[in-house]
């Protein structure tokens, strides 16, 4: 399985590089949701956490184009709870579950499990 | 198996079986018995028709009789007689041994079983018997040869003798039959009986057994829905349950009205509900939140953390009109019910309470660690310095009080009371904040805020001792902190703690190389001040002190340190520029500021405070004392650097607009010069822009017996 990890912070990235456990065969990092979008059509990754606020492109809208490309990618937002709403309608948009930062490596494996088996109506 | 295929339903499965199987017997019986009814039928016409036979063949032949004895033709007669012989006999052989026989009704050939019961074959070995008579004494007349006189008279004889005997037999063989026909309509009646009843009895089993099960269910019903009724009247939680169509079930706990004091529950559009008591852009929010517990996509378990309804403040209309502010916590569980309709569990729980406690605890904690930090502060100040803090704040808070309790009986204005406690309370806050006490500088700080508030207040208004209360509630717990921090700080040096603990460096490292007198350690934290204050105004000072290396006596430290103290204040706030504006004005980077003290020792003192920066800000001045309203503005402008300097040390004028918790409020110079003239001194100011500001006093102090005896005892 492969893991595309959308944070605009190089900390946050390489603390949820650090915490997963081997279950992906190949993890990508993306900067923000335009570079997100890149990686998603040349490798179609199969999990992808997505923080919500970065430049270029938010993570909600690059959730939105993400669904219309790789309906069956999971997606779960990793981000603050600044702003509830913002969550809310990434979800609505096609995001599988929700991760509020700080999170400890346990939440975060956990939270994978749970969202590759998700089941999907598509 | 059975048990698991069928389940619950298995005792209607059974009866429904049993009921089937009794219709089915008593079917089944019915017809084998009707087949047998239909056959003994038969049988009865066949021995009927014998019956009648057995007459026709004795007419046939006394008919043959009379015509052979008038000559007439008689061969119709012979022709009957063998139509009726032959059937008779082929009847009574299918009787005996079965076989064809041609059916009464319709003539056509059936098959007859040999009658095997007892009385049956007794009458048909009796009429047998007979028959073969009847057969001797017929068979001459069945040949197509002339009939004899010797043949017809034996056979005319035979018949007419036996003719009745026969009879007789066909008729006890139809009897017989007939009697067996009615044998076994008795036993398909019965059958008919018992299975009826049988099923009647099954039927009313399955009809108590449904009624029985109809009532238990009902009980366990009625039952289920008590202990819910009971749940949801008694459970101190909001509960109800909300489907798809976000539209609230009628069904819902009882708490939930007390929570948003309305009955108006049932069946509501959530929306509508919710609106009720929160803003439309929480209900939004929470609408879509919601609708995520629905879709498909999304794993329930991994949406709690953006519930909008968590610990959320409702404004509730009570009964009485009047307005409640509760926090609400609602969570959300997502199931699936015997419908196959998916809906979601809600429960709202008022935590009002709690959060309230939570804030009155933060509050508590706030206060203990701002405790827990005065007295921390506290450890590294020395035994004596800290005493003399002690007893100079209790000496201000009384001289405060004092005034406080006076205002409006004495003579003097609000206005003087209020401008001469602001100068204790600045003088507070300057000698807490020497001593690092921060804590108890930011009270006094407050307490300033509050005394400028009602001053302001005094120039629009006539101001009574009510508006005072505040200020009186405020040095109270100033007060009170300073009681409690003087009896721990006592407790402390009871156990050896305090003198334990060692000063900071920098606090005397700072002071100079000279051999300081213990008790002018006061003085020297001075330096460690200065850079604390200078460190919040992003300037960098060195503070130079000299003359004290001789004991300063501590009444004269009473009155000396608090004008150092809002000097070095002023000089940091107001005087001292940053580095870079140094560096161009072409100064050292950092800025320099002297305290002398001096003395003739006759008794003639000299203060001299002087730093290097901006001097004094005469516009600001004139720009201040016009505002205030002090002269007007063509006044002002005639005003020259003395007469503004004069201004300076009047209350409330100030060249810094913005008031912080160093300066800005114009009690500083207001209050040096208070000092200066408690010590009778004289003050003399000289200040060059950009260049300097000095500060001399000079003054005559000399020293009391118990000042000595103070000086003494400290020694």
């Amino acid at each position: 399985m492969k893991l595309l990890i959308v944070d605009d912070s190089l900390i946050i990235r390489n603390k949820i590089d650090r915490c997963i456990l081997q279950r992906f065969s190949e993890v990508m990092h993306a900067e923000n949701g335009k570079q997100a979008l890149e990686v998603v059509i040349a490798n179609k990754p199969d999990v992808i956490t997505m923080d919500l606020t970065m430049p270029h492109m938010s993570g909600n809208e690059a959730v939105k184009e993400i669904i219309k490309i790789a309906p069956n990618t999971r997606i779960f937002v990793v981000s603050a709870l600044a702003d509830k709403a913002t969550a809310i309608s990434a979800l609505t948009y096609g995001a599988n579950g929700f991760l509020c930062k700080p999170f400890s490596a346990a939440e975060l494996n956990s939270a994978i499990e749970r969202i590759i088996n998700v089941e999907l109506s598509a | 198996m059975f048990r698991s295929i069928f389940g619950k339903y298995r005792f209607l499965v059974v009866s429904i079986a049993l009921f089937l199987i009794f219709d089915l017997g008593v079917l089944t019986l019915n017809f084998y018995t009707s087949g047998k009814i239909a056959e003994q039928t038969e049988l009865i016409n066949l021995a009927a028709r014998q019956s009648t036979l057995t007459q026709q063949m004795s007419k046939a032949t006394l008919y043959i009789k009379a015509q052979k004895l008038q000559q007439w033709v008689y061969q119709s007669g012979v022709d009957e007689l063998k139509e009726h012989y032959t059937i008779f006999d082929e009847t009574l052989s299918a009787f005996t041994g079965g076989g064809l026989v041609e059916s009464v009704e319709t003539s056509l050939p059936i098959e007859i079983n040999a009658l095997t019961d007892g009385d049956g074959k007794a009458i048909l070995d009796e009429a047998n018997r007979l028959w073969a008579g009847f057969q001797v004494a017929i068979a001459p007349l069945m040949v197509d040869t002339l009939i004899t006189d010797d043949e017809i008279r034996p056979a005319s004889a035979f018949i007419a003798k036996h003719n009745v005997d026969m009879f007789n037999h066909m008729n006890a063989l139809t009897t017989h039959f007939t009697e067996v026909a009615e044998r076994q309509t008795t036993l398909l009646r019965r059958a008919q009986i018992i299975g009826i009843g049988l099923a009647t009895i099954n039927f009313f089993v399955i009809l108590f057994h449904f009624i029985r099960q109809l009532r238990s269910r009902e009980r366990v019903i009625q039952t289920k829905q008590y202990e819910s009724d009971q749940i949801l009247s008694t459970i101190n939680e909001g509960v109800f349950l909300v489907g798809r169509d976000l539209v609230m079930s009628g069904q819902y706990s009882k708490h939930l009205e007390t929570v948003f004091a309305t009955q108006n529950v049932s069946g509501q559009r959530l929306e509508s509900f919710l609106s009720n008591y929160f803003p439309t852009k929480t209900v939004d929010t929470a609408l879509e939140f919601v609708r995520l517990y629905f879709l498909d996509h999304i794993d329930s378990s991994l949406i709690a953390d953006v519930n909008p309804l968590k610990k959320v403040e409702a404004n509730i209309v009570l009964e009485n009109g009047e307005l409640q502010r509760k926090y609400l916590d609602f969570s959300f569980a997502y199931l699936q019910t015997d419908s196959g309709k998916p809906s979601l569990l809600v429960t709202v729980n008022d935590i009002t309470a709690g959060v309230l406690l939570e804030g009155k605890e933060q509050e508590s904690a706030g206060e203990l660690e701002q405790k827990i930090s005065l007295i921390t502060q506290t450890l590294p100040i020395p035994e004596k310095e800290l005493q003399c803090f002690f007893d100079e704040s209790l000496a201000s808070f009384d001289s405060i009080n004092t005034l406080l309790k006076d205002t409006g009986r004495v003579t003097d204005s609000y206005e003087n009371t209020l401008t001469r406690i602001s100068r204790e309370a600045h003088k507070l806050k300057g000698n807490a904040a020497a001593l690092e006490l921060d804590w108890f500088a930011n009270r006094m700080h407050q307490f300033e805020d509050s005394l400028e508030a009602i001053r302001t207040r005094s120039r629009v208004s006539r101001v009574s001792g009510e508006d005072l209360l505040p200020l009186t509630m405020q040095l109270k717990e100033c007060y009170d902190d300073i009681e409690v921090l003087s009896e721990l700080k006592k407790k402390l040096l009871s156990y050896g703690g305090a003198n334990n603990v060692k000063p900071p460096l920098n606090r005397v490292e700072n002071v100079g190389s000279d051999k300081q007198p213990i008790e002018n350690k006061r003085w020297f934290g001075l330096v460690n001040y200065t850079n604390r204050v200078a460190a919040e105004k992003d300037v960098v000072v060195d503070l130079k002190l000299r003359g004290f290396n001789k004991i300063v006596p501590a009444p004269l430290t009473e009155k000396l340190y608090p004008i150092v103290v809002q000097l070095v204040r002023n000089s940091v706030s107001h005087g001292i520029e940053s580095q870079l504006t140094r560096s161009n004005l072409k100064k050292p980077n950092h800025g320099q500021i002297s305290v002398s003290l001096s003395d003739d020792r006759k008794g003639n003192y000299r203060l001299l405070f002087e730093d290097d920066g901006r001097g004094f800000d005469y516009e600001a001045i004139r720009t201040d004392i016009v505002k205030k309203g002090l002269i007007d503005e063509a006044a002002a402008m005639a005003l020259g650097k003395t007469g503004l300097v004069r201004y300076a040390f009047i209350d409330s004028i100030s060249s810094h607009s913005v008031v912080d918790t160093v300066s800005g409020r114009g009690v500083g110079l207001p209050l040096v010069w208070e000092q200066v003239r408690q010590l009778n001194g004289k003050l003399k100011v000289r200040s060059v822009q950009n260049e300097f500001t000095q500060f001399i006093i000079d003054f005559k102090y000399e020293a009391q017996s118990k000042d000595n005896a103070t000086i003494q005892k400290a020694s």
